[in-house]
Formats: C-alpha cells, sequence, structure tokens
C-alpha cells in the first residue's frame, strides 16, 4: 500500500524510554543520558520505521497520560470464534481440544451433497474446484466433518504405525508416529523438570524463590532420612535434551527413505509447483510428511480470536470490545485520536486538488506529490485539538531536517494556543464569536477587499483559526538530493541514496500544555477548582513530498 | 427505484446525477435493469457505468388469474450513505435450491464504499465495510461489519468475513483485523478528513454532477 | 421496459455497422446488449446474450455455441487480428471477462473479470477464475483450473475423473439459462431483422 503525500506519523515515546539509561563504567564517566529535547527524532533513520505510526493506530493511556502503541500494548484474548459460522467457542474447549474448530473446515472448502444415489458428501473448494475426490475421500454427513477426516486419516495411514512399532528403530517415519513421539517428549521434559532447576516464582517474596526450592532446602539440612542425604550428595543435574527416541527426539538419517526413486520421478513430471510448500506441510502433522501437493490432507479451520488491549505498564484496558462475536463495539475504546491533537499539512497554493487515496472513485492514477530542491515551498500545518481544554501547543524543529537530503525548515509560528473541541451545539450557538475563516471571506467579499489569496504569511502570527482548529506556516527550502561533485573527491560523501532518502520528512516536536480538573479517586471531577497543568510532548514526522532530482 | 426523482436542475440541463427525493444521486450513465427491483436508502451514489442487474430477480410464483398482482420483487437493497464508485457490477447471486435454480436478493447495509470496477454478487454486505477497486465478491460470499476489503481481491463463493477484518489476495484469505479506531476520527471537514469506514454523507455531498 | 433518461451516446449499436447475424431462433439477445463489427456473428440455441454483453466482430468472425451464456459487460472480441473466435457449448462467460480471438472448449467457466488473450485455447470442462489471464497463444488441456495469484495452473481430478462432477456442471449450466430464459427479454426485431 503505497502512502500518499503528505502523511503525518507519530513516534510512540516508548521507544526513547525502552532502552535502558547508559550507566558509565565509572562514576567519574560522564555519560550523556537521552534527553527528549537534546536528541534529534530521524526519520530517516532505519529503526524509525518501526516507530512511527499513524494517528489512527495508537491508543492513548490515561492514567499513564502516555500514547500506546503496538510494542506497548498486551494482547488478551477476549473469545474465540469460528470464522466461517461466527459461534464463539467456549475457552475452557479451547484449551482442551486445541485450536480448531470441531466440526468445520476450511474456509474455501465447504461440504458439498453429491447428487449421487448413496447420498455421500464431499469437501469442495469454490476457488479452485478441487474436492475430496481427488484424495478419494467421502462423508455419510455433512456435519462433524473433522471428526469423519480424522477417522479417514487414521483408516488411510495410521495403519502403519502399527505395523513399524518393531521397525521403528530403522525405518524413523516421524510422521506415522508423531503422537507417540510427542507424548514421549513431553514426559520426558516433565521429568527434566521436576529433576533439575525450579523456575523461580516471580509473585513470592520468599528469599528462596520458589517452594519446591524452599522445600528442597529444607529436606538437605533438615532431614536425616536415607533420601535426604542421598540428595545432599546428589548436585541438581542441568536440564538436559532428548537423547533418543524413547525420550521424543527423531533424528533424520541419510538411510533412504523408503520410495525415494519414486519421489525423484515424481518432481521430475510434476515439477516445482506439483510439491508442497513449507507453508503447506507445516499446517497440521498428518501433512508434515508430505512432499506433494496431492499427498495433503484438508485440515480444520483454526479458529480466531478476539483480543483487547492493555496498557504494558499500567494494565489498564485500552480498548476492550464486546463479548458478543461479530458485534464490533467496544466497552473502553481510548483512541489516541480523541487525546492527542491531530496535525495535518497541506500546500498553501494547492497545485491540483488533493484526492483521498482511499476514495478514488476513478480508475486514475494519482498524481504525484514533488518538489524541486532549492524552491521555497509554504505549507499550513493545522492542529487540531480533540480534547475539551484549550491548549497551548509548542512546535520544535531542527532547523535543517536530519538525514542524506538537508532541507531547510522554518515554523513562522512555534508557539500557539488551540481552542477547545465542542459539542455541535456550542458551535453552532457560538457562532457569531468565533470568527472562522469562511465568515471572514464572507465579509471581505462583501465588503469587496482583497481575497484571502493576497495574505501574506507573517512570522509570529498564526495563519487561521477556528473553535478547534490553529494552523501556522511552515515554510521548507528543499535540499539537493545529490550533493554537488566536489573538486576533491571526499570519500564520506559518496554514499549511495538509498530507497526513500529523497523524501522530504520533518520531524516536529509538539508539546501540548493544557490544564486539567484531576479526578480525585472516586471518579468525581474536583469542584474545588483546582487544575492541574498537564502536559504531552511526542515527536511527530510530516512527510511532505519527494524531492525530484534537479 | 423506491422514490422518484426530481425536476432537473436549472443551472444545466444535463447534470451527471439525477438526484431522487431521498437524497440518491444515480448517474445518467449508469446502467440499470429492472429499476423497480431496486430499494436505495438515501443519501446513495451510484456513478457512472454503474451495472445494477434488478432484472436477476426470485420468480414467484404465479398464481392462477393474478400474474403480477404481487408488487415488485426486491432484487437488490442498498442502504443509507452507500457509494458505489464508477463501472462496478452488483448482480444477486444464484443457486439451486430445492431443485430449481433461484435468485436471492443481494442485502447491502449503511456507509459501504464499494471502489471502482468492482464485481459485487454477495448476498449480504454489512455496514461500514469499505471495498478496494478491481475487487470480485463471489455470489453468496458474505461480508460482515467493519471490515475492509483490499483492492484487487477475489472473495471466492460463499465465503463469511468475519466482522473487522482485512481480506486480500487471490482467493481471499483474512490478513487481519481492523485498527480499533475504524471509522473513527472523521471530523466532516474537507476531502482530507475522510476516514475508511467512516460516515460517508459527507463523501456524497461532495460528488457533484 | 424501464422510463429512465436515455444516455444516447453510449450506444454504438445505433450508429455503428450492425454485422451479419445468425441467431438461432431459440437463443435469447437481450435488446440493450451490443453488437458490433463487419464480420458474421453466430449464435447457437439456447444460448443467452445479457444486457451489456460486447460482441465485436472487427476482424475476424465470431461463432457463438448452444447453451451459452454471455453476461454483462463481457467483452467477446477479434478487434486485433484475424483469429477466428469460437465458443463452444456451454459456456459460461460472466462479467467483464474478455475474450479476445480465442477458442473455449466446451462446458468451460471463464469467470468474472477474466482475460483470454490472442491465439490462445481453452479446453473443454475448464475453469478460469476470476481475473485470471490466459497468455496469448497459451493451449491449455481439459480441465484445467487456472488460478491463484501467481497464475497457476492445475488439472482438475475431481472433473476429470468423475462423471457425476461433469453432469453436475452441464445440469447446473442447463437451469441457469432456464431461469435467465425467464428473465430477459429477447431483443427480437432489433436482432433478428423483419
Amino acid at each position: 500500500m503505497t502512502t500518499a503525500f503528505p502523511y503525518v506519523r507519530y513516534a510512540c515515546p516508548c521507544t526513547e524510554t525502552a532502552a535502558p539509561p547508559l550507566l558509565g563504567k565509572r562514576s567519574s564517566q560522564d555519560v550523556e543520558t537521552e534527553q527528549d529535547e537534546g536528541l534529534t527524532f530521524n526519520p530517516h533513520d532505519q529503526r524509525a520505521n518501526f516507530s512511527l505510526y499513524p494517528l489512527d493506530q495508537l491508543l492513548f493511556c490515561d492514567e499513564c497520560n502516555h500514547t500506546r502503541c503496538p510494542k506497548c500494548w498486551t494482547d488478551e484474548m477476549i473469545y474465540w470464534y469460528c470464522p466461517h459460522c461466527q459461534f464463539d467457542v467456549p475457552s475452557s474447549s479451547v484449551k482442551s481440544d486445541g485450536n480448531s474448530r470441531p466440526s468445520s473446515s476450511s474456509t474455501h472448502l465447504r461440504p458439498d451433497g453429491g447428487s449421487s444415489s448413496n447420498d455421500s458428501y464431499i469437501l469442495h473448494c469454490q476457488y479452485c474446484d478441487w474436492s475430496t475426490l481427488e484424495i478419494d475421500v467421502k462423508f455419510s454427513k455433512p456435519s462433524r466433518i473433522t471428526e469423519q477426516l480424522q477417522k479417514a486419516w487414521k483408516a488411510r495411514y495410521g495403519a502403519k504405525e502399527e505395523k513399524d512399532e518393531e521397525d521403528r528403530k530403522q525405518h524413523e517415519s516421524p510422521g506415522t508416529q508423531h503422537d507417540a513421539t510427542f507424548a514421549n517428549l513431553q514426559r520426558f521434559y516433565k521429568d527434566q523438570l521436576s529433576e533439575s532447576g525450579d523456575q523461580p516464582n516471580m509473585y513470592s517474596n520468599s528469599p528462596y524463590s520458589s517452594p519446591a526450592n524452599l522445600a528442597r532446602i529444607m529436606n538437605l539440612y533438615g532431614g536425616l532420612s536415607y533420601n535426604a542425604l542421598k540428595k545432599t550428595r546428589e548436585k541438581p543435574q542441568p536440564m538436559r535434551e532428548a537423547g533418543g527416541l524413547p525420550e521424543g527426539l527423531v533424528t533424520y538419517t541419510e538411510d533412504g527413505i523408503p520410495g525415494e526413486e519414486e519421489m525423484i520421478e515424481k518432481i521430475k513430471t510434476l515439477g516445482l509447483e506439483g510439491t508442497a510448500s513449507e507453508e503447506q506441510r507445516l499446517t497440521t502433522p498428518q501433512n508434515y510428511d508430505t512432499r506433494f501437493q496431492d499427498e495433503l490432507w484438508p485440515i480444520a479451520t483454526p479458529l480466531r480470536v478476539r483480543r483487547g488491549k492493555r496498557c504494558r505498564t499500567c494494565r489498564q484496558f485500552l480498548a476492550r470490545p464486546e463479548h458478543k462475536v461479530g458485534s464490533m463495539r467496544y466497552k473502553i475504546r481510548l483512541l489516541a485520536l480523541n487525546y492527542v491533537q491531530r496535525l495535518s499539512i497541506s500546500p498553501l497554493q494547492p497545485t491540483a486538488p488533493r484526492q483521498n487515496p482511499s476514495f478514488q472513485l476513478r480508475p486514475e492514477t494519482l498524481p504525484e506529490v514533488k518538489v524541486h530542491p532549492h524552491q521555497t515551498q509554504q505549507y499550513i500545518l493545522t492542529v487540531r485539538n480533540p480534547i475539551f481544554e484549550t491548549v497551548k501547543v509548542t512546535l520544535a524543529t531542527p532547523a535543517t531536517t536530519p538525514g542524506k537530503v538537508a532541507s531547510k525548515v522554518t515554523i513562522l509560528c512555534p508557539s500557539f494556543t488551540v481552542g477547545p473541541a465542542g459539542d455541535m451545539w456550542d458551535e453552532a450557538l457560538s457562532a457569531s464569536t468565533t470568527s472562522d475563516g469562511s465568515r471572514r471571506a464572507a465579509m471581505a467579499s462583501l465588503t469587496g477587499s482583497s481575497a484571502d489569496g493576497d495574505r501574506q504569511p507573517e512570522a509570529g502570527k498564526v495563519w487561521e483559526r477556528s473553535r478547534n482548529t490553529t494552523s501556522v506556516i511552515l515554510e521548507v527550502v528543499p535540499g539537493a538530493v545529490k550533493s554537488p561533485p566536489k573538486i576533491v573527491p571526499d570519500d564520506k560523501q559518496e554514499e549511495e541514496l538509498t530507497e526513500d532518502d529523497d523524501i522530504l520528512e520533518i520531524p516536529i516536536y509538539v508539546r501540548a500544555e493544557w490544564e486539567a480538573v484531576p479526578h480525585d479517586a472516586a471518579g468525581h471531577a474536583d469542584h474545588k477548582g483546582e487544575r492541574e497543568s498537564r502536559e504531552f510532548a511526542y515527536w511527530c514526522v510530516l512527510g511532505v513530498a519527494r524531492i525530484t532530482q534537479t | 427505484m423506491s422514490s422518484r426523482p426530481t425536476a432537473p436542475n436549472r443551472r444545466s440541463t444535463k447534470n451527471e446525477y439525477i438526484e431522487t427525493d431521498t437524497g440518491n444521486k444515480i448517474s445518467r450513465r449508469a446502467h440499470i435493469e429492472g429499476k423497480q427491483n431496486i430499494m436505495l436508502g438515501g443519501k446513495s451514489v451510484l456513478m457512472a457505468g454503474v451495472t445494477l442487474r434488478g432484472d436477476l430477480h426470485r420468480l414467484q410464483e404465479q398464481s392462477e388469474g393474478d400474474e403480477r398482482s404481487k408488487g415488485p420483487v426486491t432484487a437488490i437493497n442498498i442502504g443509507r450513505a452507500c457509494i458505489i464508485s464508477t463501472n462496478c457490477t452488483l448482480r444477486p447471486p444464484m443457486r439451486i435450491h430445492h431443485g430449481t435454480m433461484t435468485f436471492y436478493p443481494m442485502r447491502m447495509g449503511d456507509n459501504i464504499f464499494i471502489g471502482h470496477s468492482t464485481h459485487v454478487s454477495s448476498i449480504h454486505i454489512a455496514s461500514h465495510v469499505h471495498i478496494g477497486a478491481n475487487c470480485v465478491l463471489g455470489p453468496f460470499s458474505v461480508i460482515k461489519d467493519n471490515c475492509k476489503v483490499l483492492p484487487n481481491t477475489v472473495v471466492p463463493p460463499h465465503m463469511i468475513v468475519p466482522a473487522g477484518s482485512v481480506v486480500g489476495g487471490r482467493p481471499a484469505r483474512i490478513l487481519g483485523e481492523v485498527g480499533d479506531g475504524w471509522g473513527q476520527g472523521q471530523t466532516g471537514g474537507g476531502e482530507e478528513e475522510w476516514v475508511e469506514g467512516g460516515d460517508l454523507r459527507g463523501v456524497v455531498r461532495s460528488i457533484k454532477g | 421496459m424501464t422510463t429512465r433518461p436515455a444516455a444516447p451516446s453510449s450506444r454504438p449499436s445505433d450508429t455503428t455497422p450492425r454485422p451479419p447475424l445468425k441467431i438461432h431462433s431459440l437463443a435469447i439477445v437481450a435488446d440493450r446488449a451490443q453488437i458490433t463489427g463487419t464480420h458474421p456473428i453466430t449464435i447457437g440455441p439456447n444460448t443467452i446474450i445479457h444486457p451489456h454483453a460486447r460482441l465485436r466482430a472487427e476482424k475476424a468472425p465470431i461463432t457463438i455455441g448452444a447453451n451459452c451464456s454471455i453476461s454483462e459487460k463481457a467483452l467477446i472480441s477479434t478487434s486485433e487480428g484475424p483469429q477466428e473466435c469460437v465458443i463452444g457449448d456451454g459456456v459460461d462467460i460472466q462479467g467483464d471477462a474478455v475474450v479476445e480471438g480465442a477458442r473455449v472448449g466446451d462446458w468451460s467457466l471463464i469467470e468474472v473479470g477474466a482475460k483470454v488473450e490472442r491465439l490462445s485455447a481453452v479446453g473443454r470442462y475448464c475453469k478460469v477464475t476470476a481475473l485470471s489471464v490466459v497468455l496469448p497463444g497459451e493451449v491449455l488441456g481439459d480441465f484445467v483450473v487456472v488460478f491463484g495469484e501467481g497464475g497457476r495452473r492445475r488439472v482438475d481430478g475431481s472433473l476429470k475423473g468423475s462423471e457425476e462432477m461433469r453432469g453436475a456442471r452441464e445440469r447446473g449450466q442447463g437451469m441457469m439459462l432456464e431461469v435467465l430464459g425467464k428473465l430477459i427479454v429477447d431483443g427480437g426485431v432489433k436482432w433478428r431483422g423483419t
């Protein structure tokens, strides 16, 4: 998906605090700690790609007063459901039966009643017309397909398991003995865990780190029985890995796999498309062994999960959907859109009407937004305030953009206020008091004064102000994409411009300050009139345009 | 249609769109068959080149005597503030039911955006769905609430797309979920403010003709 | 008929020359189908040409067999070269499909938006899924399914192996044509002359 210019991305502050503070080796060593203001956000940095998000993808934790990005929230399972029949599956049966719907089938396969006389059913793909006739499987009834599939598989391949019991050591074919091997491995690990180390229990405050440890130490020093003395001599074994087939380890042997010659012949005719891909083989243990597509076995639909999001630090729910399957309503939804000021940028003199790329009504290609180096461009930067308080916004940006292409950026008015968001009624009723651009334009046209187009941007003044938005002017002089050749070749300047380095991206540090009425523990607003000052600061990146070569 | 066209606009003799009294905008270049079987909720837009096969409807059992005494049988039912972009096709799906092949009515919810050149045969599309350009939604597919269908997707027949999913590819697979902010963040401002899954009345208003 | 205002500019069949048509008496060609060109077009019995389907026999004749269905906005054309377009019996060509100078075998299915390019040949009982492309000059055998994003082709074992499945497809096509015959009105005099 290509993002259209201009775009605005927000950096979640979690990227700055995540790194542990730099500690000097000696107390006398002076180490610069990262400060928010000190370090400029470089949008061209390779790591920046992973910390920048559009505002609609961010949530906001109002306890921590912090935006939360996908890296700093945790998912919580609300319910499991089948994507096909929209039934939700109780979590107890998910944990016991595993993550698949016992009686449904893969998304594109549908039980198809054959019109044959013996009323048998097949699974038939609606897209590519594959059906279970190709693997010679028919079903007696259209429900409980997974069970019938399991039976059919055991009937066909499971018989091999019993036959090979004696030949196990020679013919190590994992697929047919998967369940037995898995049981062995599970048992082995359980034994190892109980024999050797104990996991420290993070919830207990005991200095002995776990009740098992405590019991062990008490046994060491408390008991005088034979067993206790024996244990004092034996050191706890470190956990080891499985060593052979009885412990659940299956190794690949160089000995010829039976039927290898036929497989090679088959590849010659079928080609690479006829083989099963890694993805297809790993779907289910029944398919681990299959080499060709015509050996693959259909699987039951995996269930999908509806997730809620919790803040990692304070464990508060940031987004909690309703428990009903298929309902897209939320019990709790704290979107950053409702707490964080929204920036947007548009050219002062638009050359072409802006089109929204998601709402392309006709099959035309969107015009590319390009700017030329060394030509001053002016943009209107609009800040929209979603909260119900007046916010004082301070913007800061480095004079030249970081990265390989240095463009000069000037914000004509770096500090201003933005009004509170109100209801629709506030807007209608107070239309006379606020002056927005449309009214001014109407007055201007009535009095015949000069149109808006002649207005010159002035330093220190806001461009436009409306109820909850304020616009200021941003002046940008894009830098040259290729540095001019130097007479004395300098190796450092020979860096190749990598992809996307010619995009004009402006990092802006936004600090918003407002006064909020603090809520006491019961959630009621404090009526005493105390207003505490709150602030929230973050980096923003404005993607403006691509800089042309010349 | 369910509403009558108003008198033509005085500004120009040939507008692109006929506007009905419920606010629907239907392009003069749309190809609509069987318009009496098509119901539009208010404020929806059918752009140029859109083909609606309202003539493919369920055949009523003909009672003796009165052949057409029963009212028009709905073939396509579209909700409010839907936008069907240029060159789309909406064709009711058909299948064998009790031994006969019948067409089933298509039912669409509100605030659905369908990108250009897509071919829709779904039996049901729920509200606040955003469908990209050049898609094919196979017969009897069901798209539930708040979904996003990426451009160039082929949804095979009978597929049910669960609520809040993002589907794409050929055949369509569920690639992810829409964000928690789906449809939010629209402030009713200019064109830049339109948000996928949001209220499409602003977009409808801006489509001029 | 509908009473919506006409869009006179988009009716090429009014202004461009009509090709010599040989339409079977049992076929149904909708009034609003668009048939243009100079070469003869033959349409077999029971075939239905939906409204807004486009047949362009500009450089070579088009032959459509019996029991076919050409959906709205499908394009059967011979405008790029002198290759004849021959469509067999029982073929279902769905909306927005493009068949350009190619042969399509009996009982095949060309889905929405598929493209069958020049000089190619699609076998019998094939299926070209939506938005897929049969490359120019490509010859598909019988029972081939063209699908997937990378343009995969595979041989459909179910249809190949089962007489029953083939019968099901043929019967399905027949039932569809029966219902469509009741819903779509033939263009009558427009296409058949007097």
